[in-house]
């Protein structure tokens, strides 16, 4: 049997912000929803809205950039800072002081989480969202199963994995991706990587090592789309385009990742991943002689 | 009572006139349509016809061939029946005892159910059921299913080329030594094809792969049951009922 947890005690969520104080939509979907639990805003040093996000809020958590540049591979030599790897790498420390076994990372911008599953089911009366009036029941299962299968970070789905149908449902041996929503654990440290595509880089890097990662595909969380918004990652991509991350990937993982097309109308550059060249498989034991 | 089966030239055979089952234009075509999907269902399922070789049983499909242009149609001849006896045939040909178990059927392919004409109130039913299957849908680990050559795990075309590129270089052996390992990263590993290759290895072997981290073994089956689990606490929450 796994390790007892206690909730309250050892679990902690984070939302990363940056120059967006005053437009925090992931308190307001924690808020809304009647999240019990600790969470705290991570800012750093360097954000020129530090002021106002401690007048705002007294949850916040400043962290400095400087602590964490010569530990963090960024995969160039542009020097940017205004990327959130950092503050990825942060949250580790940040978990370990406040005592906290588990830690959730967010981003700023989620606007909902939702649910979605490869058959057709009922949504009954008054249960129309699966965390309405009740994420601690959502956090705290995810956590059970966390703890239970003792994977290195687990994540919920993002509203594009679940393009291209069922397969993203019955191929978790396979296709171990984490993002944006990161389910971790203060003991066994993760060093995001890349200027760029951090997640992407991460999962790629450690999953070939044999580290454990997977996201739950039922429970989907949603975010404005990227690059409309003012603040967080979008001077990065205003000055290097979106395609430049793609190349961050490559680097990291040169086999298994190839750059393609995406897009039905509008083409642009993205990465693939060929999951049969990325990670090790996941197979039952029953198969062990 | 004598029963003949052999395959016949469709203008040897007769419709009966006195037929009481009715088709609809539109069914007529949808029949038409399932035949030329499935062919063998007529050699499974042959015309049935007296020693006249009148239609007793098949007469929709035997106007849906007709109409496809068919030549030929296998079909069961039944000699020594009474008109009695074969009137009875017809009434008891035509119908359907018992219902489909919508339990069952939901666990099949929906769309394939509809291609194949099943009776829309029960599409209605599949689609109304509360009940979901989630097992068939949540084998979240790896089975292992071919038989695998060792080769077909690994490609080294890219690092040869690079070996042989560098080797021919002239360079310190310090140098030489960094950039052979560099050019390991270019070997190429099919994870797939080594969880294929783990089932059929030895168990010294299969040791090895698993401390190379080449394959991850669910022990216990330890994901597998609480990813089952996990699914079950969320759609108990949702109100869904599951089998």
């Amino acid at each position: 049997m796994s390790e007892q947890f206690d909730y309250k005690k050892d679990f902690v969520v984070f939302i990363l912000s940056y120059g967006r104080s005053r437009n925090i939509k992931t308190k307001y979907l924690l808020d809304k929803n009647n999240y019990t639990g600790d969470y705290y805003i991570i800012c750093s040093k360097d954000d020129k809205s530090l002021d106002d996000y401690k007048k705002l809020y007294n949850n916040v958590i400043i962290f400095d950039k400087n602590d964490y540049i010569d530990k963090t591979d960024t995969i160039d030599n542009l020097n940017e800072t205004k990327i959130v790897v950092y503050a990825r790498n942060a949250v580790y420390d940040i978990a370990k002081n406040l005592n906290k076994k588990y830690f959730l990372v967010l981003d700023d911008d989620y606007d909902t989480l939702d649910y979605r599953f490869p058959f057709k089911i009922e949504r009954p009366q008054g249960k129309k969202i699966l965390y309405e009036n009740n994420l601690d029941y959502l956090f705290k299962k995810t956590l059970e199963f966390f703890i239970n299968i003792d994977f290195d970070i687990i994540a919920y789905a993002q509203r594009g994995d679940l393009i291209g149908g069922k397969g993203f449902y019955d191929r978790v041996y396979q296709k171990r991706k984490i993002m944006n929503s990161f389910f971790c654990r203060t003991d066994r440290r993760i060093w995001f990587k890349g200027t760029s595509n951090e997640d992407v880089n991460t999962y790629l890097y450690y999953g070939q090592r044999g580290y454990k990662f997977l996201t739950i595909p039922y429970v989907i969380i949603k975010q404005e789309i990227t690059q409309k918004q003012s603040g967080g990652l979008t001077d990065f991509y205003k000055n290097y385009g979106t395609y430049v991350k793609s190349f961050y990937s490559i680097i990291i993982n040169p086999i298994a990742v190839k750059l393609d097309l995406m897009g039905n109308k509008y083409k642009r550059i993205h990465h693939k991943i060929n999951w049969d060249l990325a990670v090790p498989y996941i197979i039952s034991d029953k198969y062990k002689k | 009572m004598e029963i003949e089966q052999k395959i016949v030239n469709i203008k040897e055979i007769k419709e009966n006139k006195d037929n009481p089952r009715k088709i609809s234009k539109s069914q007529l075509e949808r029949l038409k349509l399932s035949l030329q999907k499935f062919p063998e269902m007529l050699s499974i399922r042959e015309i049935v016809v007296d020693e006249n070789m009148v239609i007793l049983g098949g007469n929709m499909r035997y106007r849906a061939l007709k109409e496809l242009g068919e030549k030929t149609v296998p079909v069961k001849i039944i000699k020594g029946l009474s008109d009695e006896q074969k009137k009875e045939f017809i009434i008891k040909d035509n119908n359907i005892y018992g219902e489909w178990d919508v339990d069952i059927l939901q666990t099949w392919d929906i769309d394939l159910l509809k291609d194949w004409d099943i009776d829309d109130k029960y599409i209605n039913k599949i689609n109304d059921n509360k009940y979901v299957n989630i097992n068939k849908v949540l084998v979240n680990t790896y089975h292992p299913d071919k038989i695998v050559n060792i080769n077909d795990c690994i490609n080294t075309e890219k690092y040869d080329y690079l070996c042989k590129k560098i080797n021919q270089m002239n360079i310190s052996e310090d140098i030489r030594r960094f950039l052979l390992l560099s050019a390991t990263r270019f070997i190429e590993f099919n994870y797939k094809n080594i969880a294929n290759y783990y089932a059929s290895s030895s168990k010294e072997v299969q040791n090895m792969i698993e401390e190379l981290l080449l394959v991850i073994i669910d022990v216990n089956d330890i994901l597998q049951n609480n990813y089952l689990k996990f699914t079950k606490d969320i759609l108990k929450r949702l109100g869904v009922n599951y089998e």
